[in-house]
């Protein structure tokens, strides 16, 4: 066993070596990425079989908490950092075969995966914010690695909307420090009855939007389209299927784990049906394919705080089984979805749907693994997202929101219209014939087995999702396991 | 357990001809041993009363086979035979079959399915991958005719699935079971939902969009399968929803029974017209096929003994006939390269067999003895005299005028009149289509001597539901208003054409005369002008008829569609504006918040 604290400290220094390195060699910095990342998921699988109910306490300067910085992952945690590192792994073998001159790049996008793993690990809250602040600030540099005019814009707005989102957050971390006194999560929720009701509500305001701006929680994710348009291909993958994945990790912890479910849930729970609605509305006539994705993204996401926030009404498991389910979907389905959009278009940054005509004739397997990204968002048979959206829809059932299945389901139907449209359009007409090169399609390959392996024999997936979704639920024994016994 | 494996070695056959892509002999053959085996282990082992569950973690997998089962399992495994004989001689690939086994999965899946999840599970794989198999189509039109066929039926599966949550909150159970004890008008809901997939699939007015355009851009041997089979899904839906989820549906919501006959005998008199209008031969079958579903609609919709008898038996004949229909049309595609009416012509010569399978496929479509047709139709009819219903009736027999109709414009284009000059050379199509003739006119002929065979099974199914009335043996029929032999009826007719054959060879004036002879009132045309009459086949009619067709529910969908375009632009607005707009939003949701759940406290 290694200890998980090495997955930061290691990042870092890496991180921080990148520039050197590329001062020797332009070629060794692209390197850097893989080796880390490997490193961490071997020093995370290492500290599997450690991690079982209630949290694995890592504490520094040997000081127990709640006071000095500790990491504290339990299951719900490990599951999220796994992801995180998971899918940070095979875009750093992506990035491999990519051209990028600027070696900042990589290490931008190791700050980005080490913010995510961060948040997803500390104990810690004011910690938190500051891996989100290196999550943030690295997101908009490497939305605007473009440097064209889409890519700025979005950078830029995406840092406009974040930066005040994340001021926000630290905000409501001083207000709950000033009534605690501390600033260890658990210890904050274990002291959380003593506070006043008006305290809790500014608190949760302010952390619903700081953590509202991450996870694209309507009005606060109009950055979204702008910055998932602007950033290049993988860069949007990494915005949907990690950045957005931590913010639900942020979301899950602070609005259940230790405000319990305090009002601010129920602002989620009507946001993200608002959300999902709108969103969906917006892509349903959204000719740019790649701006399209957007919207259906955070239409995902709207879907997945909506059953979240469910458990404010109906507290039980199956409901926190569920949105990890949906998280791994959309974490898997739209990251093949940007991926092999990137490939259809061939590099161009052409994303209208009339220039991608043909292009599934003439990138077969492209346009294959576009259909099955879509196939798992829809929920389709034989694909992932078949369970997590059934699963979804038991939960909204459990928690008594019965006719709100149909409304959803409507909608649903807008998501098939409009993929519906571009999976026709990409295989009709012929286009010009452009190749994948072989890194690029292995690992949208991987990606899409995850999809229809998991889609045929969802067994697995589920008991991990499961015992990692008793985790979140049992808040009691995560306080316990870190506090000691109350 | 068997019924896992059949589903399971289906899957497999489709994945080894994935990857057996390059060998086209090799996948033919491939195909065919995998779907021999599994209709071995179906027709041998699946009776009656077997039960079978699986835990996969997310919930229990329950399967469960009837006499439904069955009965529908045979139909559509006996027309994917005659799709896999016809496919051998097309274009296909490894995706193709993977694409066309996972279809046959999933329709045969539905019928094991005992709960809900697991019928839509299936139901959703039937729909996805005959979209694929569309996707995959014929022509330039084929991915458009997909895309509305998906929408149409993911529609169908959504509202499926909606009508299941809604039974599984009102009963707390999963199982295909009855929901007429709840209170309330919510099991109306719950029935109309639970319908509309097949509606969809069966195609019934006004959910019938997708299917002409879906059946005539698919591959000329899928559509044997797409009409022919998976249609009977439809029907098995029908029975479903109909007997086994709302058994008191009769004594609880009557008129919602006449609506459907009425939408039923309204659909088979539309597609019919719409059918004779048409120029293309797999359009005008693919309107032939939507008619006769009406049909059975209307078999359902009386909800009798005898009109579910009907139905089902109509459902079958449907699917004998139709194939053959759509089989000849394939073989022809197959050796003239075209299925526009006004391109062919003469033919009978060039492919007699095909001429042969198209002639008493008509027959069969008409409903005349001694085919497959005439059973269901005569007893549909008299189920419909006896509710008397006077409009429904009339409205009823008009469309099987229209059935005349368009069968003649059928035969009489491709294969009576003047040979085309470049169809000369044209021979009888090759082996796989002649044998799926071959079957498909040997229960054409029994089943319409011997409707009993089948009967007898229909009887198993319903009469668990409905009071028997319906007295039948082998070859006989008796019903309330009269008794038939069909035997005798196809004696009496048969010996009536023979006797009018021999007075047309006594007392008929003939001049025999060449396919190319032709008169020309003294004009000498060259030896390639078109003469055959198959431009304008009942214009008079499409006068007649047009202007009121013309009107249609596909604007008034089209105008829907325009709605939501219009909100989704809105929605679209909120997210194009510049930062300081967004900022904006962040300010006025955080003083909103602030203002709303302060009042609270």
């Amino acid at each position: 066993m290694v200890s998980p604290i090495l997955v930061i400290a290691l990042s870092l220094f890496f991180a921080f070596v990148i520039p050197l390195l590329g001062m020797l060699s332009k070629k060794l910095p692209r390197w850097v990425p893989p080796i880390s990342i490997l490193v961490n998921l071997l020093i995370l699988l290492s500290n599997m079989d450690k991690i079982s109910g209630g949290a694995m306490l890592i504490t520094t300067a040997g000081i127990k908490p709640p006071i000095a910085i500790n990491l504290a992952i339990d299951r719900f945690g490990f599951l999220f950092a796994l992801l995180i590192q998971t899918v940070g792994f095979l875009l750093s073998i992506y990035y491999l075969a990519q051209d990028t001159k600027d070696e900042r790049f990589y290490m931008l996008f190791l700050l980005n995966i080490l913010g995510a793993s961060g948040i997803v690990m500390t104990g810690d809250l004011f910690n938190s914010f500051v891996f989100l602040e290196i999550l943030e600030i690295s997101s908009f540099g490497l939305v605007a690695v473009q440097k064209d005019k889409k890519s700025l814009e979005g950078a830029f707005k995406y840092m406009m909307i974040g930066a005040i989102g994340s001021s926000l957050y630290l905000l409501g971390i001083i207000v709950l420090y000033l009534s605690t006194g501390s600033l260890n999560m658990a210890d904050i929720a274990r002291l959380m009855p003593n506070i006043p009701d008006s305290i809790k509500l500014f608190a949760g305001l302010l952390f619903l939007i700081g953590i509202g701006v991450e996870v694209e929680l309507f009005p606060l994710n109009a950055w979204a389209p702008d910055a998932y348009e602007g950033a290049q291909d993988s860069i949007s993958t990494q915005l949907s299927s990690i950045i957005s994945k931590a913010g639900i990790y942020l979301a899950a912890r602070i609005f259940f784990t230790i405000f319990n479910g305090f009002y601010a849930l129920e602002v989620v729970l009507y946001l993200g049906i608002i959300t999902f609605i709108i969103a969906e509305l917006a892509a349903l006539m959204q000719k740019n394919v790649k701006r399209m994705l957007a919207y259906s993204s955070i239409g995902q996401m709207g879907l997945l705080l909506f059953v979240f926030a469910l458990i404010s009404k109906r507290a039980d498991i199956f409901i926190f089984t569920t949105i990890i389910l949906l998280a791994l979907n959309h974490a898997f389905g739209k990251g093949l979805l940007f991926l092999s959009l990137g490939a259809l278009t061939g590099g161009t940054r052409e994303y209208y749907i009339d220039s991608l005509k043909g292009s599934g004739k003439s990138n077969v397997l492209a346009g294959l693994l576009f259909t099955m990204g879509a196939f798992t968002i829809l929920g389709m048979p034989f694909f992932f997202g078949f369970w997590s959206k059934i699963s979804a829809l038991i939960s909204i059932m459990k928690a008594g929101y019965v006719y709100l299945i149909g409304l959803v389901l409507l909608v649903s139907l807008f998501e098939i219209y409009y993929y519906g449209r571009v999976i026709v359009n990409i295989f009709s007409g012929e286009g010009k014939a452009q190749k994948t090169g072989f890194i690029y399609a292995s690992i949208m390959v991987i990606f899409a087995l995850f999809i229809i392996a998991f889609g045929v024999w969802p067994h697995p997936v589920f008991s991990f999702a499961h015992k990692a979704a008793v985790a979140l639920f049992e808040r009691t024994t995560y306080i316990t396991s870190i506090m000691g016994g109350m | 357990m068997t019924m896992f494996y059949i589903l399971l070695v289906f899957i497999l056959t489709g994945l080894l001809t994935l990857f057996l892509g390059p060998i086209k002999v090799l996948r033919n053959i491939v195909a065919l041993l995998g779907y021999l085996a599994g209709s071995a282990l179906f027709i041998y082992n699946i009776k009656p009363g077997l039960i079978y569950s699986l835990n996969i973690r997310v919930y229990n997998i329950h399967f469960e086979s009837g006499f439904s089962t069955v009965f529908f399992g045979i139909i559509i495994l006996a027309v994917f035979l005659i799709f896999l004989l016809a496919s051998f001689h097309e274009e296909n690939d490894g995706a193709y079959y993977l694409f066309a086994f996972l279809t046959l999965t999933g329709a045969i899946g539905v019928l094991f399915a005992k709960d809900l999840i697991s019928f839509f599970f299936l139901f959703e794989t039937m729909s996805l991958f005959s979209f694929l198999m569309v996707l995959k189509g014929k022509n330039k039109n084929s991915p458009k005719s997909a895309f509305k066929y998906l929408v149409w039926s993911v529609f169908g599966g959504y509202a499926f699935l909606f009508g299941t949550f809604l039974k599984v909150y009102t009963t707390h159970s999963v199982m295909i079971g009855d929901i007429s004890f709840i209170g309330g008008h919510i099991k109306l809901l719950i029935l109309l939902l639970i319908l509309t997939p097949f509606m969809v699939k069966a195609a019934l007015m006004p959910f019938h969009l997708w299917a002409p355009d879906a059946y005539s851009d698919s591959k000329d041997a899928f559509t044997v399968f797409f009409s022919g089979g998976l249609s009977k899904i439809g029907i098995f839906g029908y029975f479903i929803a109909l007997f086994k989820i709302f058994t008191e549906i009769a004594s609880k919501y009557p008129w919602f029974l006449t609506v459907i006959a009425w939408l039923g005998g309204i659909t088979a008199t539309l597609a019919g017209i719409y059918a004779f209008m048409q120029d293309d031969a797999k359009k005008l079958l693919a309107y032939s096929s939507i008619s006769q579903l009406g049909y059975v609609a209307v078999g359902f919709g009386i909800y009798t003994h005898y009109s579910v008898v009907a139905a089902f038996f109509h459902a079958l004949g449907h699917a004998v006939y139709e194939s053959l229909l759509f089989l000849v049309v394939a073989g022809v595609y197959y050796r003239v390269k075209t299925t526009d009416l006004r391109k062919m012509g003469g033919l009978i010569k060039k492919m007699p067999l095909s001429f042969i399978g198209l002639l008493f496929g008509i027959i069969a479509t008409s409903g005349i003895p001694p085919t497959i047709g005439f059973p269901s139709k005569w007893l549909l009819y008299e189920a419909v005299i006896m509710k008397g219903d006077l409009l429904l009736t009339s409205l009823v027999f008009f469309a099987s005028i229209t059935a005349f109709l368009y069968s003649y414009k059928l035969v009489h284009s491709i294969f009576l009149g003047k040979l085309h000059k470049e169809h000369r050379d044209v021979k009888e199509a090759p082996l796989g289509y002649a044998t799926g003739i071959i079957l498909l006119l040997i229960p054409l002929f029994v089943l319409g001597v011997a409707p009993g065979i089948a009967v007898k099974h229909i009887d198993y199914i319903i009469r668990f539901y409905l009071k028997p009335e319906l007295g039948y043996n082998l070859t006989t029929m008796t019903t309330p208003l009269g008794h038939v032999n069909f035997p005798v009826v196809g004696i009496v007719m048969v010996s009536m054409f023979v006797l009018s054959l021999i007075i047309y060879f006594i007392f008929g004036s003939t001049y025999k005369a060449d396919q190319t002879d032709n008169y020309t009132a003294t004009e000498a045309i060259s030896d390639d002008f078109e003469l055959h009459y198959a431009g304008e086949f009942y214009g008079f009619m499409r006068k007649a008829f047009g202007r009121p067709l013309k009107w249609s529910f596909e604007k008034l969908l089209n105008a829907f569609l325009k709605l939501f375009a219009f909100i989704g632009e809105i929605a679209r607005g909120f997210y194009m504006g510049d930062a300081r707009v967004y900022l904006f939003y962040l300010v006025l949701f955080f003083s909103l918040l602030a203002y709303l759940m302060g009042g609270k406290l």
